[in-house]
């Protein structure tokens, strides 16, 4: 009796299993490139943060149970809006969410959760955390598309809002850096700023183009850094070598340089009301910006997400994956106490946003699970 | 039949490629069954079970073995597959194509084994010692001591299981519509 398509599907699914390997294994030397944007602009720069900043390894980390308080916020929404989402922003009186899915960028009514427009970014399907990646701000909705098979080539697609439509688009190709594998966008002082692998490149707000590039140096053989993210004055990129190398954003030249005193951080989010450090393993830590001391650490689940922060308060979504429900946990920024802690009705989360007085919440499983604080 | 001592939950969570291959191996069979049976059109059925097991691959990262065995999760994509095949007339090949992979015709002799494997897909019900006797013995035509032996349990509880599994596939076939 024949098996032959048996055998067939097991060859088909064997190779693409392989290539998701070979994926992965460049995926995880990308998986701490996250970017993501401090202070009043957040909103619209964690949304470069593609999916979540850690693995799973569960090394003391505190179980749920011991950690419920009060959980005031309400999970009012579980939508349904596309077979992947990623990155989730809010602005121009919508919520535009990445379809990793179908390569397009929707825009959803916050009031009645529906998708009143379709925007088409193409781009790489089977891209590190799903293409497009969108960030909201400075008059505009911004979409990286990758190019599939050429080691990160981009293009940077800006949407208005005020027509759905692509305004602009622009291949991204800096003098000194021809592979600029870039990430996300990032708004720094009001202007985009694509922040990738090689540094940043200032954006034309109005048209996208190349207005200048801020490269970034790293350690002998370290081929990405862990994390690159901007702040009104400086970039800052945290290398291999546990340390944070700040870059001045107008003169380009390095303006010191941060021990990290977290040995398992992946990301550093430099709030103006404090700077935190993300590790791999669930681990959440505050540090002095001026000598990297830690002020207060914390351990949530087993994974974590990049958190967002409103009036003092750090949202973040969090993962047990030794069991329990995933998490939308509240944080004191100043002291790192826990407020409330809100199970969510899905697994997984691939990128978070405010919204009004609601946080939403993409899922790699399409939906968009809603908080109301 | 397994190939190893792993866990379904183990190979799904898993990254490697080899892992999967081993679930899929496991699975394969009672994924094309299933829809089989459900379906009553072998090449629906294979396209159905192309998609349930690429989705499945590119989705593991997402399974949790807190929140159920890989079993049921495999079959969780399983059952939201055919219903969207039920609603549209069609299988979509959404995840097939996102990971590069074609769709296969069939033979003749596919479409007799899937057909086959319909026929056999009320093991499922089962419980699974009695089916996994029943697999053993009936279809892959295997010997009682063998069976016990890998088992690990004496021959005649092997016997009972089979007897005791077909008495209930009859009686489940009586209650087919």
């Amino acid at each position: 009796m024949s098996q032959d398509f048996t055998t067939r599907l097991q060859l088909q699914l064997r190779e693409a299993a392989l290539r998701e390997e070979r994926r992965g294994a460049l995926g995880r030397q990308l998986a701490g490139l996250r970017l993501a944007a401090p202070g009043p602009a957040a909103t619209a720069g964690f949304a470069l943060a593609a999916v979540l900043v850690a693995v799973v390894v569960a090394l003391g980390g505190i179980r749920w149970g011991g950690e419920e308080t009060v959980s005031n916020p309400k999970v009012i929404g579980d939508v349904p809006l596309a077979e992947n989402l990623g990155t989730i922003g809010a602005g121009f009186g919508s919520v535009w969410v990445a379809d990793t899915d179908r390569q397009r960028v929707l825009r959803v009514d916050p009031r009645t959760r529906r998708v009143v427009a379709q925007i088409a970014t193409g781009g790489d399907p089977n891209a590190f955390g799903g293409d497009p990646v969108i960030t909201v701000g400075a008059g505009a909705v911004w979409a990286i598309a990758r190019s599939p098979g050429t080691d990160g080539g981009a293009r940077v697609l800006r949407i208005d809002p005020r027509t759905n439509r692509v305004s602009a688009r622009v291949t991204l190709r800096p003098q000194g850096a021809p592979r600029f594998f870039v990430l996300g966008v990032q708004i720094i002082r009001g202007v985009p700023w694509a922040v990738g692998a090689q540094g940043a490149i200032e954006l034309d707000p109005v048209t996208a183009a190349m207005r200048r590039f801020l490269p970034t140096e790293l350690p002998a053989g370290e081929p990405y850094p862990l994390w690159i993210t901007g702040t009104d004055t400086e970039l800052w990129v945290l290398t291999r070598e546990q340390r944070i190398d700040r870059y001045d954003l107008d003169s380009g030249r390095r303006a010191g340089s941060l021990p990290v005193r977290l040995p398992t951080a992946v990301g550093v989010l430099p709030y103006p009301q404090g700077t935190v450090l993300l590790g791999r393993t669930g681990e959440l830590a505050r540090i002095d910006p001026d000598d990297g001391r830690v002020a207060w650490r914390r351990t949530l689940g087993t994974m974590i997400g990049v958190p967002v922060l409103i009036d003092g308060t750090l949202w973040i979504h969090a993962s047990d994956t030794d069991g329990g429900r995933d998490r939308l946990v509240e944080m004191d920024l100043e002291t790192g106490r826990v407020l409330s802690s809100t199970g969510l009705p899905q697994f997984g989360a691939a990128d978070l946003t405010r919204s009004g007085d609601d946080l939403w919440i993409s899922s790699p499983a399409g939906h968009v699970m809603i908080v109301r604080r | 039949m397994r190939t190893s001592t792993r866990t379904d939950d183990d190979l799904l969570s898993s990254r490697d490629a080899t892992s999967f291959e081993e679930f899929y191996v496991r699975h394969v069979d009672t994924v094309l069954g299933y829809f089989a049976r459900r379906t009553g059109d072998a090449e629906l059925a294979a396209d159905l079970a192309s998609e349930t097991f690429a989705a499945a691959l590119a989705g593991r990262r997402r399974y949790r073995p807190s929140a159920g065995a890989a079993g049921s999760w495999l079959f969780g994509i399983a059952s939201r597959k055919l219903a969207d095949a039920q609603r549209r007339g069609y299988a979509e090949r959404r995840m097939c194509r996102r990971l590069g992979m074609e769709r296969i015709e069939l033979t003749d002799a596919d479409i007799a084994y899937i057909d086959a494997l319909g026929e056999t897909a009320l093991l499922d019900g089962l419980p699974v010692a009695q089916r996994d006797a029943v697999r053993a013995h009936v279809i892959e035509d295997r010997g009682y001591g063998e069976i016990a032996q890998e088992l690990d349990t004496s021959e005649a509880v092997v016997r009972q299981r089979v007897s005791r599994g077909l008495a209930t596939a009859r009686r489940m076939i009586g209650r087919q519509p």
